[in-house]
């Protein structure tokens, strides 16, 4: 007897709906292609002429996943990436805007300043980063994975915040680039700062929220068997 | 189904799968094979005109589907109407059997 399982998983694998939905209309059309199987095999066909008859209700496997992704999008207020990306990466991003805010904000001014405390402020910041974009990219991707987004869409989600941080440190570095190379060798020391910039503001939180996002970004295996 | 303007099959079509749910919820195969059989063979879905129907007809509340296992064990997704599906279908059918009344007279056909 034929897997007809595989078969429609195989041909619906590239349509554009959640993986549960996926699931539900491919457990829902293999069912179907099977009843038409044993319809036939009462009927008295052999196993082969079974098959090709069940097979005849699906003359165009792309027009299938066309139209099952069309009628899937209709109707639908929102578009999947706005569902799976855009709202998870976004929240993260205003989570993240609104961390580092209050971490600012809650820092007295001269500490950033005092010689003495540089050392341990810079120590604390990055370990505060590093753990609360951790999180973040968790959040974000788990999330993502919840409204049944695929690794790509979970991976996108999770490193969303990250664009808050090219935003700001984008234009500073860009900047402070052109100067120092319109300094010359005097201007090594800026290019210094600039890697130390980037370091902290793009390097480490990418990498926490890279990490935070592997454990999610995974197809699940528990999610497929379904 | 045969060859029909897209939109008169359409038509066509949610007719006869609210038509066949009105008498008892089934699953999608069984939707298919009654249809087929009820109409001698002359409306005949595949599955890419059936399913994207069924799922707009769930989407707009007309029908409601459930997972139901049977007595061996295989689960199938079963349709039943809804009271939207219902009043739809009175509807529908007062717009072909206006139809029908129009083309009989242009026409001269005959109807069953």
């Amino acid at each position: 007897m034929r897997d007809w399982s595989a078969l429609v998983h195989r041909h619906l694998a590239s349509v554009r709906v959640d993986e549960r939905r996926r699931r539900e209309i491919s457990a829902e059309l293999a069912a179907h292609l099977e009843d038409a199987y044993d319809a036939a095999l009462r009927s008295g066909c052999a196993e082969a002429e079974a098959t090709a008859r069940a097979l005849e209700r699906v003359p165009d496997w792309g027009a299938l996943a066309v139209a099952v992704e069309r009628s899937a999008d209709e109707d639908t207020i929102m578009t999947r990436q706005a569902i799976t990306v855009l709202l998870p990466g976004t929240t993260m991003l205003l989570a993240a805007a609104t961390g580092m805010s209050l971490v600012v904000s809650s820092t007295p001014p001269d500490r950033w300043l005092d010689p003495r405390w540089q050392v341990h402020t810079l120590a604390a910041g990055l370990t505060f980063l590093f753990l609360f974009y951790l999180l973040l990219g968790a959040i974000g991707s788990a999330w993502s994975r919840h409204v049944g987004g695929s690794p790509g869409e979970r991976l996108a989600a999770g490193v969303f915040p990250l664009v808050l941080h090219v935003a700001i440190a984008g234009p500073v570095a860009g900047a402070d680039m052109l100067y120092a190379l319109s300094r010359g060798a005097a201007g090594l020391h800026l290019g210094i700062n600039m890697i130390n910039m980037i370091l902290v503001m793009l390097v480490v939180p990418g990498a926490a929220l890279l990490l935070g996002v592997l454990p999610f970004a995974r197809r699940s295996a528990r999610l497929d068997a379904q | 189904m045969a060859t029909m303007n897209p939109s008169i099959k359409r038509g066509s079509a949610e007719l006869a799968v609210l038509a066949v749910l009105e008498q008892q919820p089934l699953h999608g195969y069984e939707i298919a094979r009654r249809i087929e059989q009820e109409s001698d063979g002359a409306l005949r879905f595949t599955l890419a005109s059936l399913y994207p129907l069924l799922y707009r007809m769930e989407k707009r509340g007309w029908t409601k589907a459930t997972w139901e296992t049977t007595p061996a064990g295989v689960r199938r997704r079963c349709y039943g109407l809804t009271t939207k599906g219902l009043k739809q279908l009175g509807a529908t059918r007062l717009e072909w059997d206006a139809f029908f009344r129009a083309l009989s007279r242009i026409g001269g056909l005959r109807r069953a």
